[in-house]
């Protein structure tokens, strides 16, 4: 009989340990990304061919627009435009008028685009005093648009 | 008959013993522990996938992932909560000024700042799962977009 008390008792002193080395475990965070990748993307719209009327000193020239655009922070849709600045005569290309494609803030060369949305306004303007110099004939020019996707300095 | 005797006494000898024997009170008390244990099983990341719904409205979702429980053993009035803590913005690479704010669903339910609960689990050993849904608008700007956030784990002293 005291072998038998003595096995209960010890029985009880090892639960009691157990149950206090194994507490509830404390609260625990676990950590996860979330995460996308959104590539670049844009429309920008350049000016289509255009009439010049003749003696007209300001054409309408259309805008370049950015109609779209999902581009990098720091980063942006450059148009640079490159003209001769000289309408050739068809029959004899030494025969000239010279034009400037300007927006409201002078000369256009190059602007920068960042949404939506943004656009310049763009006009031929022809010198009264270069019609009046004109040779008769059918004048063009070629202007070159391009458009480039760069982070800005 | 002397032998007889002799019996006789020791048979009044020992009922005594026996009788104080049967008289006392002995208790024994069986004790078992069972530790708290369950397995949590939550994403490690989550990628949002680009979706264009039928309008064309442009989504940046996924709702593939779950959290998840089991072998889950806590007390009987007891309860295994998860929460989430997060901004519920991503951030963008290259510029402090703008960031993507997010949404997060499990199950039925919206997790947010304010009601931060994702699952609440009691004792099962099967498995328990939650489905997570996470969407963002269409950004403003390209990039590579990314939030961390937090999955917090506690046991409750109470069923909720």
């Amino acid at each position: 009989m005291k072998k038998a008390i003595s096995a209960a008792a010890a029985f009880v002193m090892a639960s009691a340990m157990a149950a206090t080395a194994f507490a509830a475990p404390a609260d625990e965070e676990r950590n996860t990304e979330i995460t996308t990748q959104i590539e670049p993307t844009y429309t920008i719209v350049v000016p289509a061919d255009t009439a010049v009327d003749f003696n007209a000193t300001t054409t309408d020239f259309g805008a370049v627009e950015l109609v779209a655009a999902q581009i990098d922070p720091s980063f942006a849709v450059n148009v640079t435009l490159d003209a001769s600045g000289t309408l050739k005569n068809s029959a004899d290309a030494s025969k000239t008028i010279a034009y400037s494609v300007e927006s409201e803030d002078g000369k256009y060369t190059t602007a920068a685009y960042h949404t939506a949305g943004e656009k310049t306004d763009l006009t031929i303007n022809i010198a009264q005093s270069q019609w009046d110099e004109a040779f008769a004939g059918d004048y063009s020019d070629t202007v070159t648009f391009t458009i480039e996707y760069a982070a800005e300095a | 008959m002397k032998k007889s005797i002799v019996i006789l006494a020791l048979c009044i000898g020992t009922m005594p013993l026996s009788i104080a024997a049967q008289a006392a009170d002995r208790q024994t008390e069986v004790t078992f522990s069972a530790d708290p244990s369950y397995t949590v099983i939550i994403p490690e990341k989550v990628v949002l996938q680009k979706t264009l719904d039928p309008t064309g409205t442009v989504t940046y979702e996924n709702d593939e992932q779950s959290v998840s429980v089991e072998k889950v053993r806590i007390g009987s009035e007891e309860s295994l909560m998860i929460t989430l803590t997060s901004d519920y913005h991503l951030d963008v690479d290259g510029t402090m000024y703008y960031s993507l704010p997010y949404t997060v669903r499990a199950g039925d339910k919206a997790v947010t700042a304010d009601d931060d609960l994702v699952a609440v689990y009691s004792t099962k050993q099967e498995k328990q799962e939650t489905p997570l849904y996470f969407a963002a608008e269409d950004p403003v700007f390209a990039g590579t977009y990314t939030d961390t956030v937090v999955f917090n784990i506690s046991i409750k002293q109470e069923l909720i």
